[in-house]
C-alpha cells in the first residue's frame, strides 16, 4: 500500500513510573508511525505499554509517571515538552480519544448533549445554538435514535453501547485528525461491539481521520487495522502490514499468540491449545536479554544476554528477534 | 448416555424493590422457564450476552441461588427443594469456578488453607491426609507445592485461577460450573487455563457447565451449546452443528458478529439493531422479536416453544419449522 503523509511519529518514547518499589519502564523505547487516514493497530497484553503510550501522546501522564525520553511528532511538532495549555488545545480538537469504560469518562451530572456541546464550544468559534445543532447532528451520525430527545438525557439513562456512541460523537465533534481508541469495545457485548466497529469504520472512511486502535484482541486488529504493531513489556516486538503479520508472523510471541487463541474453524476442538508457557515478567524484575526469552521455545544463550534490535526482515516487516520463526502460511489461523 | 443433570422449566425472578417499605415493585425475570440436560462427562456451554441470564442459570442449577420455580435433578435426585442441610453433602459433588480470580479468594488466607478449606468443611481425612491432598491437588493444577504458604496477592491472574480450580476439584466433584473462567485473563494465559480444564476433565471424569460469552472459547471446549437470550434458551445443539447450521435468528446474528483473526476474510455481518431489552419488562411473545429481521405479528402474540428439529438440535422460533429463516452462510 502506498503510504500517505506522516501524521504522527512516536520516536523512541520512554515513559517510566517511579514508584516506591522501583522504576517501571512501562514504555521503553517504543516507536511507531501513523500516516494520514491510516488505522494503526497497537496490540498486546496487560502491561505491554500500549495504553501508557497513548496517554503519553495526549500528555496525560501524571506523577509518578514521566516521559523520560523520545519524541512525539504530531504534524511536524514535538508534543513532548509542550505546556499543559498548549496540549489542551490539541487534545479534543486535533487528537481525541475513546476509552474502554464510557460510564467513567462521562460526567454523570450533566446531560450528554451538554457534554458534547462543551467540547464544541471550547474548541470551535461557534454560537451556543450552532453548537447545539451540531451536537444533535453528531448524535444522529453515530446512530443514536431520536437525537433531540437523547440530547437531554443523562449518561445513566443509556445502555453501554449507547454511551460508547456518545463518546464517539464527542470525540468526532471537532473533526480530529487522529482518533485514539483504547479498548473501546472491550466492555461491550459481541453484537454491540459489531455495531460500534462498523460505526468506527464508517466514520473513518467518511472523514479520512487516522485511528490509533489499541486492543488486546488480535481478531479486532485483523478486522480494523491496515498496519499492526505488537508490543511486549514496553517495546515493539514486531510490526508490519496487517496481512503479513497474520499470514507470516515472525516473532515467536506473535506466532504463539496467534496459534493459541481458539478460533471458529479449527477441527482440533477439545484438544490442548498450543499455549505460550509462563507469564509476562514482573515489571520490577525484567529478564536480561530479550524480555520474551523465559517463555520462548527458541531462546538461546544469546537471547538470555542481549536485547535484539528491531530489524527489517522483509519489506516493511520488522521483528525484534535473533531467531525469527519461519512459518508455513497455512499453519497459522487455519 | 446418562443424564447427570436435568433442568425442567427452571425460573428465577429477582424482586425489584422500591418505595418506603421496600416492597417488590417489579421482577427481574433473569431466568424464565428454561429446560435442558447435561450428560455425564460432557461439557455443556451456556452462551449469551450480558443480561441473558446465563450466570444466574449456572448458579441456580447448583443451588447457590434458590430457584423460583421448576425442577433440578442432579444424578437422579430432585434437589430443587433441598434446604441448606440436605444440600451440603451434595456440594461435594458440585463445585463452581468464578470469573474473577482476584475477588473470589480470601486475601488473608494462605493458598494452602484456601485449597484445604473444603476438606475441613466436609470433615474429610485427618490433618495429615488433608495436607497431602492439598499438595497433590496443587501439583495437579500446575501450582508449585512450596508456594502453599503464600497469599493470593503474590500470584498472577492465571495462577490465581489455578488456585480457584484447585479448590473446586479438591473434593473430587462430579460436576463443575465454570462461570467465565478465562475472560479476565490475558490471551496467552487463557490457553493455559483452558488446557488445564480439558486435562482435568479427562483425568477426573468431570462434567462441566461452561458459562461464557466468548464463543470461540466455548466452541473449543464444549460438546453441546445452549444459547440464551433475555432469560430464555433459544437454541441448543451439538457444537459442530450449532456453528455449521445455526437456526435461530439470534444465534445467526451472534455468530456473525464474532470477529475473525484473519484480515483476508471479510465476513457478511448480520447487524442487530438496538440493545437487549430490559428483563424487568421483556417483550411479549418471542423476546427477540424487537431486534429480529424476520419478526411478524405471530412473534408478538405467542411465545415460540423450544422444539426438536432433529438429532438433538432444539430451536425456539416460529419460522424455523416452516423453513422461512434463510439459511445462514459463512
Amino acid at each position: 500500500m502506498e503510504k500517505s503523509e506522516v501524521l504522527l511519529e512516536v520516536k523512541d518514547l520512554k515513559t517510566y513510573f517511579y514508584t516506591d518499589d522501583g522504576v517501571v519502564k512501562a514504555v521503553d523505547g517504543m516507536s511507531y508511525t501513523i500516516h494520514k487516514g491510516e488505522v494503526l493497530g497497537l496490540v498486546g497484553e496487560s502491561g505491554c505499554g500500549k495504553s501508557v503510550s497513548a496517554m503519553s501522546i495526549l500528555g496525560l501522564i501524571d506523577v509518578p509517571g514521566k516521559i523520560v525520553g523520545g519524541e512525539i511528532i504530531f504534524k511536524g511538532e514535538n508534543l513532548v515538552g509542550k505546556t499543559p495549555e498548549q496540549l489542551r488545545k490539541i487534545r479534543g480538537a486535533e487528537i481525541s480519544m475513546i476509552f474502554q469504560e464510557p460510564m467513567s469518562a462521562l460526567n454523570p451530572v450533566f446531560t450528554i448533549g451538554d457534554q458534547i456541546m462543551e467540547a464544541i464550544l471550547i474548541h470551535q468559534d461557534v454560537s451556543e445554538e450552532e453548537a447545539k445543532n451540531k451536537t444533535i447532528e453528531l448524535l444522529g451520525l453515530v446512530g443514536i435514535p431520536e437525537p433531540e430527545r437523547r440530547f437531554n438525557q443523562y449518561p445513566h439513562e443509556l445502555s453501554g453501547g449507547m454511551r460508547q456512541r456518545v463518546m464517539i460523537a464527542m470525540a468526532m465533534s471537532c473533526n480530529p485528525d487522529l482518533l485514539i481508541s483504547d479498548e473501546a469495545t472491550t466492555a461491550l457485548d459481541v453484537t454491540i461491539q459489531a455495531q460500534i466497529l462498523e460505526l468506527m469504520k464508517d466514520l473513518q472512511k467518511r472523514t479520512g481521520m487516522a485511528v490509533l486502535f489499541i486492543t488486546h484482541d488480535l481478531a479486532l486488529v485483523a478486522e480494523m487495522a491496515n498496519s499492526v504493531y505488537v508490543a511486549y513489556t514496553g517495546k515493539i516486538v514486531e510490526s508490519g502490514d496487517v496481512v503479513s503479520i497474520f499470514r507470516r508472523p515472525r516473532h515467536p510471541y506473535t506466532y504463539g499468540l496467534l496459534s493459541s487463541i481458539p478460533n471458529l474453524v479449527s477441527e482440533k476442538t477439545k484438544t490442548p491449545l498450543p499455549a505460550i508457557e509462563g507469564m509476562v515478567p514482573n515489571p520490577y524484575h525484567m529478564p536480561l536479554g530479550c524480555h520474551f526469552n523465559p517463555r520462548c521455545p527458541f531462546a538461546t544463550e544469546r537471547c538470555r544476554k542481549e536485547m535484539p534490535e528491531l530489524a527489517e526482515i522483509e519489506n516493511n516487516h520488522f521483528v525484534r528477534c535473533f531467531h525469527p520463526v519461519l512459518v508455513n502460511e497455512s499453519e497459522v489461523v487455519s | 448416555m446418562k443424564k447427570l443433570l436435568e433442568i425442567n422449566n427452571l425460573v428465577k425472578h429477582f424482586p425489584v424493590v422500591g418505595g418506603v417499605f421496600s416492597r417488590p415493585i417489579g421482577w427481574v425475570r433473569a431466568v424464565d422457564d428454561i429446560s435442558f440436560h447435561i450428560f455425564e462427562g460432557e461439557t455443556f456451554g451456556l452462551v449469551g450476552e450480558s443480561g441473558s441470564g446465563k450466570t444466574t442459570a449456572g448458579k441456580t442449577i447448583i443451588k447457590l441461588i434458590e430457584p423460583t420455580k421448576g425442577q433440578i435433578i442432579f444424578n437422579g435426585i430432585d434437589i430443587t427443594k433441598f434446604g441448606e442441610n440436605k444440600i451440603r453433602p451434595l456440594r461435594r459433588e458440585m463445585q463452581i469456578i468464578f470469573q474473577d480470580p482476584y475477588g473470589s479468594l480470601n486475601p488473608r488466607m494462605p493458598i494452602g488453607e484456601i485449597i484445604k478449606e473444603p476438606l475441613m468443611v466436609h470433615n474429610i481425612g485427618d490433618k495429615k491426609e488433608q495436607e497431602e491432598r492439598v499438595v497433590e491437588i496443587m501439583k495437579l493444577v500446575g501450582l508449585r507445592p512450596e508456594y502453599l504458604r503464600r497469599y493470593p496477592h503474590e500470584f498472577s491472574g492465571g495462577q490465581r485461577q489455578r488456585i480457584g480450580i484447585a479448590r473446586a476439584v479438591v473434593l473430587n466433584p462430579k460436576f463443575i460450573v465454570a462461570d467465565e473462567p478465562v475472560s479476565a485473563l490475558d490471551a496467552s494465559i487463557q490457553a493455559q487455563v483452558l488446557n488445564l480444564l480439558l486435562e482435568l476433565q479427562q483425568k477426573l471424569a468431570l462434567t462441566y457447565l461452561l458459562v461464557a460469552h466468548n464463543l470461540a472459547v466455548v466452541r473449543h471446549v464444549s460438546d453441546r451449546i445452549g444459547v440464551m437470550y433475555l432469560g430464555k434458551l433459544v437454541e441448543v445443539a451439538e457444537t459442530k452443528e450449532l456453528f455449521k447450521n445455526p437456526l435461530h435468528p439470534y444465534t445467526q446474528a451472534l455468530l456473525s458478529a464474532i470477529p475473525i483473526p484473519d484480515p483476508e476474510i471479510k465476513k457478511e455481518r448480520i447487524l442487530l439493531q438496538g440493545d437487549i431489552p430490559s428483563p424487568i419488562n421483556p417483550p411479549s411473545g418471542c423476546r427477540f422479536r424487537t431486534r429480529c429481521r424476520y419478526a411478524k405479528d405471530i412473534c408478538k402474540e405467542s411465545e415460540p416453544p423450544l422444539v426438536d428439529v432433529g438429532s438433538g438440535h432444539y430451536v425456539a422460533c416460529h419460522f424455523v419449522k416452516e423453513g422461512k429463516v434463510v439459511e445462514y452462510s459463512k
